[in-house]
């Protein structure tokens, strides 16, 4: 089942449709919210939202000007920068700093390192210029073409590869730095 | 060297490598070296995503609104502007048509303003 035929069950009103939706995209959009730094009770309620808002628009989608995944990752796209700007005005720190939590090694030891090198990634993820870090985070959601990266960051495609080809380097070389 | 720089390339865009390509890797130190770290970013990469609760599709199934979504407005649709516009041309059709009609049977009714 394609996501137009799904669509437009939900809107005929089977919200079961609606449902298998939310499966489809459930892991991508928290592959991308984790990306973005945001974790736990804030990444769920961003995903909620993002769901909610785009529950509540699915009348506007027009499938002949984008895809449903370019579309609604939009929507998650405006709800995380809102959310980014109301954590800096409060003060709060972007990206939370509670990987430990999730990490899952059984060796404290490997825990440790593993934890100490997420928390480094981390650091370079921020570090990255901001139309690279755009583009690399929408690159890292599989359900994504080159062509839909490119609508979403209104660039050409050569361009998304390029940025990710600078943020890649980028990211690994400071990866690197600290292993040696 | 020119092979190397394509290799790496395309292990730096994270595009899946041809058989070829992945034979080179375990001849070649530099090309591995940068396949490695790579590799160590994708596993890193991994590790950051934030996993999805368990229940998370029925709690957002659960705050979703009673009522369905709206339509946008049925004349926006493509449907009904197409069938507006083939209207609109049938009727241009047969206005045409009723004057040319009118012109070659009933001459007079142009020539009798004439003096």
């Amino acid at each position: 089942m394609d996501d137009e035929f799904l669509i437009k069950q939900t809107l005929a009103g089977n919200r079961q449709a609606f449902r298998l939706v939310v499966l489809r995209y459930q892991r991508p959009l928290f592959r991308f919210l984790g990306l973005l730094g945001l974790r736990g009770a804030r990444a769920e309620d961003l995903a909620q939202e993002t769901f909610l808002r785009a529950f509540k628009a699915l009348g506007s989608f027009d499938p002949a000007r984008a895809a449903f995944s370019t579309w609604l990752f939009t929507i998650a796209r405006r709800l995380a920068i809102g959310e980014w700007r109301r954590a800096r005005q409060e003060g709060q720190s972007a990206p939370d700093a509670s990987y430990e939590a999730s990490s899952q090694a059984p060796d404290p030891a490997q825990s440790a390192l593993l934890a100490e090198r997420a928390r480094r990634l981390e650091r370079a993820l921020l570090a990255l210029p901001e139309q690279l870090r755009s583009t690399f985070f929408f690159s890292q959601i599989k359900e994504l073409t080159l062509e839909e990266v490119a609508e979403l960051e209104g660039c050409a495609v050569g361009t998304v590869k390029s940025r990710i080809f600078r943020a890649r380097e980028q990211l690994r070389l400071a990866l690197a730095e600290d292993e040696t | 060297m020119s092979h190397c720089i394509e290799i790496q390339e395309r292990i730096a865009l994270g595009e899946p490598l041809p058989d070829a390509a992945r034979s080179h890797l375990s001849s070649c130190q530099a090309c591995s070296l940068v396949a490695e770290s790579y590799s160590l970013l994708d596993a890193s990469l991994e590790a950051l995503a934030e996993p999805v609760p368990l229940d998370f599709a029925d709690r957002v199934m659960s705050r979703l609104p009673a009522h369905e979504p709206a339509r946008a407005p049925r004349w926006f649709e493509a449907g009904w502007v197409e069938l507006a516009l083939t209207n609109a041309a049938l009727v241009c059709a047969l206005v045409n048509t009723v004057r040319f009609l009118a012109g070659v049977l009933i001459p007079s009714v142009s020539l009798g303003a004439t003096p």
